[in-house]
């Protein structure tokens, strides 16, 4: 920071000459008026007591220096020097006052160096991109974050009194318990809040809908500027889903009876006397492939089948089997003909 | 000295490996069914064992009332007596156990 000149030439004199009480009345109102200005004179001391145990300082030729300056600039001085001898180059004042300024700026700056704890520093986001396939991310507080694919979190390196993150995409949550500091994400225009809970956020930015899924505890979801209206906020508990459509505006709570809503990160994917056209399109879904159907009356068969961590090829035999469907497989898409049941 | 160590952790899980629906049929089980559907039972076996089942559940009687109670008998046999009666049969493919009715 920049102090005041005249501040400046008090605070010197009372580390060296002395002042009298008015000027001492004068700095010590200076000093009060705020946090930075106790701080500056902190520093000025420091750097004053520092500078009094070097012992080349009289030997500087700030005389010479301070000289050259000068002569670059003859209008300014040019008035003060005639009027008052302070102002004069020839002060010693001067002199250790440009040594001074010059340390004074190089303790700031090995300041700002050396402590990265100091408020004016900013803590930095850390983002992590899941791409083709999905990602664990554990967080500072011992949380983990498992972003599906495509999806991206953002995190803050250290952890304030929010644990606060930004989601774009799919990703489950398992937020470790902490009372005292809310766990705060950032989904689109959303923001889901937990103390220590599991579920999961989808929140891509292409897709109208932003969806929360409780797995375990509880949960709060509300517009991101409902922040502060308890009101607003929704509350979700162990099983409960919502849906917040953005072009409407509003929040929805949903009955969820997908139960693969989490196969993605689990690996397993239940069928419960599912209709086999819903069979196909979840497995055309996590599977990324096309699979038709060549029969209309197979594809209103009910299937109820649990898999575990298995390829397609496995799960297409099983399927095989347990209607003799025919399989052919093509390039790009696989053909089921069967009848029905 | 650290590869025959890699050989040994290697053997160690090797009957994790070879440990499929196969050998979790193999496992003998305790279970007591008093008056108890069918799917209920089918439920039950599942999360007792832990094998996966794969049916057609149109042609599977699941409300069938069934009693049935086995004493340290293999999961295989379990199914096939409560399978049995009802004119079905299962077959293993990959990790799942099919349940079909009986080809004639």
């Amino acid at each position: 920071m920049n102090i005041d000149p005249h501040i400046e030439s008090l605070i010197l004199r009372s580390l060296e000459s002395g002042l009298s009480a008015d000027e001492q009345e004068q700095l010590l109102t200076w000093r009060n008026t705020s946090q930075e200005n106790e701080t500056a004179f902190q520093d000025f001391v420091k750097i004053y007591k520092a500078a009094s145990v070097l012992p080349k300082l009289d030997k500087l030729d700030t005389k010479a220096a301070f000289g050259k300056v000068i002569s670059k600039q003859p209008e300014i001085p040019e008035i003060p020097i005639k009027r008052n001898p302070f102002f004069s180059p020839k002060n010693e004042f001067w002199k250790v006052a440009a040594v001074f300024l010059v340390l004074l700026g190089s303790v700031k700056l090995m300041d700002s160096l050396l402590f990265e704890s100091s408020p004016e520093t900013v803590i930095a986001w850390t983002k992590v991109n899941s791409d083709e396939s999905k990602k664990e991310v554990s967080l500072p507080d011992g949380s983990i974050v498992t972003l599906a694919e495509n999806s991206s979190l953002e995190y803050l390196e250290v952890f304030d009194k929010i644990r606060s993150v930004k989601l774009n995409g799919r990703a489950f949550f398992d937020v470790v318990r902490d009372e005292e500091r809310a766990f705060v994400i950032e989904a689109g225009e959303m923001n889901v809040e937990v103390l220590g809970t599991s579920f999961q956020i989808e929140a891509f930015e292409e897709s109208n809908a932003i969806e929360v899924l409780v797995k375990s505890g509880e949960v709060a979801f509300y517009h991101e500027g409902d922040k502060e209206k308890e009101d607003k906020k929704l509350k979700l508990k162990k099983g409960e889903k919502a849906s917040y459509d953005k072009l409407k505006k509003s929040i929805k709570t949903v009955i969820t009876k997908d139960l693969n809503e989490l196969s993605w990160l689990t690996g397993k994917i239940t069928f419960n006397k599912t209709q086999i056209d819903t069979v196909i399109k979840t497995l055309e879904g996590f599977f990324g492939v096309d699979i038709v159907i060549e029969n209309q009356d197979f594809a209103n068969c009910k299937l109820s089948a649990s898999f575990d961590n298995q390829e397609l090829d496995e799960i297409i035999e099983v399927i095989r089997v347990t209607y003799d469907v025919e399989v052919k497989q093509e390039a790009k898409t696989i053909r089921l003909i069967g009848k029905g049941c | 000295m650290l590869k025959s160590w890699g050989l040994f952790i290697s053997l160690l899980f090797l009957p994790n490996l070879l440990f499929s629906q196969k050998s979790k049929l193999d496992v003998p089980v305790n279970v007591e069914y008093d008056n108890r559907s069918l799917e209920k039972i089918l439920v039950n076996l599942e999360d007792k064992t832990g094998i996966l089942l794969s049916y057609n559940p149109e042609s599977v009687p699941l409300s069938h009332w069934i009693s049935y109670s086995a004493i340290n008998k293999p999961v295989s046999m379990v199914l096939s007596e409560i399978l049995n009666p009802l004119d079905l049969e299962y077959q293993v493919v990959a990790k799942q156990v099919i349940i079909r009715p009986k080809k004639n």
